[in-house]
């Protein structure tokens, strides 16, 4: 009662702040912060066509905020998200151009499958290493970043290169694994639908099935539950595996539904993104869905506002809003455990 | 009471109110200078909770705290300790993978943001450790400490900020007796040197032993607040009845002192040890080569000094340690290698000696914590589909059969009292007939009835065919819950006491290797 309403409260708070001092950036940068504000705003909701814009850079925020979410309830930090969505990219991709004869859904399901696969094993590799070896998964899932970054690029300009381009791209899938437009004229893709029953669903999983109330036992108190008969180190890796699969569905859904190839530098960051919609999300599955709308429509208002602001304000302002979010919510909950 | 001692501590009209409970109700104290200040009262009667607002840990909602006369406003234990104000809480706040020295200087609570300087602390901690008599490794991880060290290295902290009012909250509830006794001796000796202490126990016989006065609350607010000596070491005008007369009020019962034998119901054992061996885990004689049976209806203690063994037999008997030799049968069948799942559901129950370390998770509601371990049995719904309504009304049982003092089924597990959580631990291994019960320091934290009502339930569930085992620092326990009473030294059961020879004395001596025993 009380207490769920201050759990509210203070992303709410945090992120008015975190968009107060996003406002002082701007005028120290010399622009007037009350009408970039409203352009912000505008280019996020009320534009023509800028609410399914500000829908479609939510999905991939959506996905890997989940991703990062599972992680920290089971007590495992994923930093890793941005590689296993990097793998899972490549790897839908591989089978959008590489597979063919499928009728369409079942193309597109197996590549969004293959996705989720490859990027649940680049999840599960740290995720043993942690159960059986004790390494701690945030120096091992920076290093499987470093690793998918490069090897991604590998594969894209000598192996799966598309031979008419000059760019690092894969060729472009076969229309049969394209994920359908939501609605017409826009780019808006069924992958929104995609991430928000992966977010119900998650939350069934973590609140009703025995699996989730093992993984947020292990994640609150693993001595406690290994007493509880949880066999905590396969629950390590079953949730690293379960988050890096959802990073991976965030990159399959992005090269499926948005760009239908994969090309290098894709993604700007999406999985780093998901450590600060988790945080905002409060860890909660719903909670998560609302923090990615947020931080989903403020880059797309973010690019508007930047072709209209004189001087303009650089897009870039909205990693000042997510730094300032992390920084105070990482301080406020770390605070609260050691209390 | 010699009244010439100033008052140091001075409490006046203290309310709090947690939501619906009042757990302090204009609650004034007086403590002088130099003296024990003993606070009892039932499980949830808010002795915690005042210690927490006289330690700056949450403010009153009315009345004021002064120091030496001079009104003080603590925001935080921090603010508290700079004022010479220290505690050593209910639950102990170390840091179980820091070393020992790192631990002193993070100094109380994480509170100053600053640490000590390395080279001072490990100075003047090992001038006061000769003081209070600890011998610990300064670079070892606080964790593996046994709890009368860790207990040491929160009163070195204290010292080191130099506190001179001393806050104890149940210090001895899990302290083997002899420690206890080094520690009292200790309390005596700071008070000798003029500081204050405050100690909120549920050991009478510690009240009657060492405190200058008591303070009795009941419900929040107090009940009597009188002398127990003249003097210090002059005998008590006080006895332990009156005393739990006051803790209980008028209508409540007085437990009253008992033997709960019972008697085997099977030939067959239900529990069967041999030549188990484990390896140290918080102790330096792990198990060596211990054999024993335990049968249905019975219940066995294990006996010992702290150290002895106890923790590593617990540990392989609920499949937390692997033993590297021997065997383990529970009813003919070898459970040696079985994961705690497995033993979960063949109906073993286990009480941990450490309830927040393995018992139950904080952050989470009783109810959850209610089904914790026993998730999997099916009681709770599938594995698809986990019922929170059965949990909850899992937990209402709990709290109606121990009387636990929660403010609902779906409260946080952390608003309860130590006591009450201790109570919701212990109820959800008993509220269904255990296989097997394993059961570590069961009454930590409890007050006499509360510990009175949980003896029963364990008796009556070997009544019903349970086998019992018994882990406990507390001889009396042993002595009037546990048929028969097995003693560990050094890594071995060094005999089993029955019958005729189920004494004090006898068992006393075993546990300090005094004795050959005849037995295993
Ligand atoms: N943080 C909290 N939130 C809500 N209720 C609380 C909180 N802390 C204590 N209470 C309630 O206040 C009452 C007094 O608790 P307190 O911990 O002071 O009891 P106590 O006398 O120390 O008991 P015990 O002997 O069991 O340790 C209890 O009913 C408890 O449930
Ligand atoms: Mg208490």
């Amino acid at each position: 009662m009380k207490t769920s309403w201050r759990l509210l409260l203070l992303p709410v708070a945090v992120f008015v702040v975190a968009v107060a001092v996003a406002a002082v950036v701007i005028a120290l940068s010399g622009s007037p912060p009350l009408p970039a504000l409203a352009a912000w705003w505008e280019g996020a909701v009320s534009a023509p066509g800028a609410l399914p814009e500000s829908l479609l850079n939510t999905t991939p925020l959506l996905f890997t905020g989940l991703a990062v979410a599972v992680g920290l309830l089971a007590g495992q930090f994923n930093i890793g998200v941005e590689g296993q969505l990097l793998m899972g990219a490549l790897a839908s991709a591989w089978v959008g151009f590489a597979v063919s004869g499928l009728p369409a859904p079942l193309h597109a399901l197996l590549a969004l499958l293959v996705g989720a696969l490859v990027g649940g094993i680049w999840g599960w590799i740290p995720g043993i290493l942690k159960a059986w070896r004790g390494a701690h998964e945030v120096i091992t899932t920076i290093m499987m970043n470093h690793i998918a970054i490069y090897l991604t690029q590998y594969l894209v300009t000598k192996v799966w290169k598309d031979p008419n381009s000059m760019s690092p791209q894969t060729p472009e899938a076969l229309p049969s694994a394209w994920l359908p437009i939501l609605a017409e004229g826009t780019r808006l893709s069924v992958g929104l639908l995609l991430a928000l029953a992966t977010a119900l669903l998650l939350w069934y999983l973590l609140k009703r099935t025995i699996w989730g109330y093992e993984l947020r036992a292990v994640g609150a108190n693993a001595e406690a539950a290994r007493a509880a008969g949880v066999r905590v180190s396969r629950m390590i890796w079953g949730s690293m595996a379960l988050s890096g699969a959802i990073g991976g569905l965030a990159g399959a859904v992005e090269v499926l539904g948005v760009h239908h190839r994969y090309y290098d530098q894709f993604s700007p960051g999406y999985g780093f993104d998901g450590i600060a919609v988790a945080l905002l999300g409060n860890n909660h599955p719903l909670g998560v869905v609302f923090a990615a709308l947020v931080f989903g429509a403020m880059k797309n208002g973010a690019v508007y506002m930047q072709s209209v602001t004189v001087p303009a304000v650089p897009r870039e302002i909205t990693t000042v809003v997510q730094a300032v979010v992390i920084f105070f919510l990482a301080a406020i909950r770390f605070q609260r455990r050691a209390g | 009471m010699n009244d010439s001692r100033p008052v140091v501590v001075h409490m006046e009209d203290i309310c709090k109110r947690f939501g619906a409970v009042q757990a302090n109700n204009h609650i004034s104290l007086s403590v002088r200078q130099g003296t024990i200040h003993a606070i009892v009262g039932e499980n949830g009667a808010g002795k915690t909770t005042l210690m927490n607002v006289l330690y700056g840990v949450f403010p009153p909602d009315s009345g004021t705290v002064s120091l030496y006369g001079q009104p003080v406003r603590f925001r935080s234990p921090a603010e508290a300790l700079q004022a010479g104000v220290g505690m050593v809480s209910q639950h102990y706040a170390l840091i179980p993978r820091l070393s020992v020295l790192e631990n002193l200087m993070l100094g109380g609570e994480g509170a100053s943001l600053a640490p000590l300087p390395r080279a001072q602390v490990l100075a003047r901690a090992q001038e006061l450790a000769k003081v209070i008599g600890l011998q610990a490794d300064w670079d070892a991880p606080a964790g593996a400490l046994s709890v009368s060290q860790q207990q040491k290295v929160e009163i070195l902290k204290l010292l080191l900020r130099d506190a001179r009012v001393l806050i104890f909250d149940e210090p001895t509830a899990v302290l083997p007796p002899a420690d206890a006794e080094a520690f009292f001796a200790l309390l005596h000796r700071f008070t000798e040197e003029g500081r204050t202490v405050l100690l909120v126990t549920h050991k009478l016989q510690e009240v009657l032993g060492h405190a200058d006065e008591v303070t009795v609350l009941r419900a929040g607010e107090v009940v009597a607040t009188m002398p127990v000596r003249e003097a210090p070491g002059a005998e008590p005008q006080i006895d332990a009845r009156t005393l739990a007369r006051l803790i209980v009020g008028e209508g409540g019962v007085l437990p009253e002192e008992e033997l709960l034998l019972g008697k085997r119901l099977d030939d067959k054992p239900r529990l069967r040890v041999e030549g188990l061996v484990v390896p140290p885990i918080r102790s330096r004689a792990g198990l060596k080569a211990v054999s024993f049976e335990v049968y249905p209806g019975e219940v066995f203690g294990v006996a010992g000094v702290d150290g002895s063994g106890q923790a590593e037999l617990i540990d392989a008997l609920v499949g937390l340690a692997p033993p590297t030799q021997g065997r383990i049968w529970l009813n003919d069948e070898d459970i040696t290698c079985a994961p705690p799942s497995a033993r979960l559901r063949k109906g073993v129950r286990y009480i941990a000696e450490d309830r927040h370390l393995r018992g139950a998770i904080l952050g989470w509601s009783v109810a959850e914590n209610a089904a914790l371990g026993l998730h999997r049995q099916g009681g709770f719904g599938s594995a698809l589909s986990l019922s929170f309504a059965r949990m909850k009304e899992f937990a209402q049982r709990i709290i109606a059969r121990f009387a636990v003092r929660a403010p609902a089924a779906d409260a946080p597990f952390s608003a309860l009292s130590g006591g009450n959580q201790q109570k919701v631990v212990v109820g959800r291994a008993l509220m269904e007939t255990p296989v097997l019960l394993i059961a570590g320091q069961p009454t930590r934290g409890l007050d006499a009835a509360s510990t009175r009502a949980v003896h029963h339930a364990i008796r009556e569930a070997c009544r019903q065919g349970a086998a019992a085992l018994v882990v406990s620092f507390d001889l009396d326990e042993l002595l009037t819950l546990c048929d028969r009473i097995g003693v560990l030294f050094d890594g071995r059961l060094v005999d089993i006491v029955e019958g005729e020879r189920r004494r004090r004395e006898e068992i006393g001596a075993l546990m300090v290797g005094a004795v050959k025993g005849g037995g295993a």
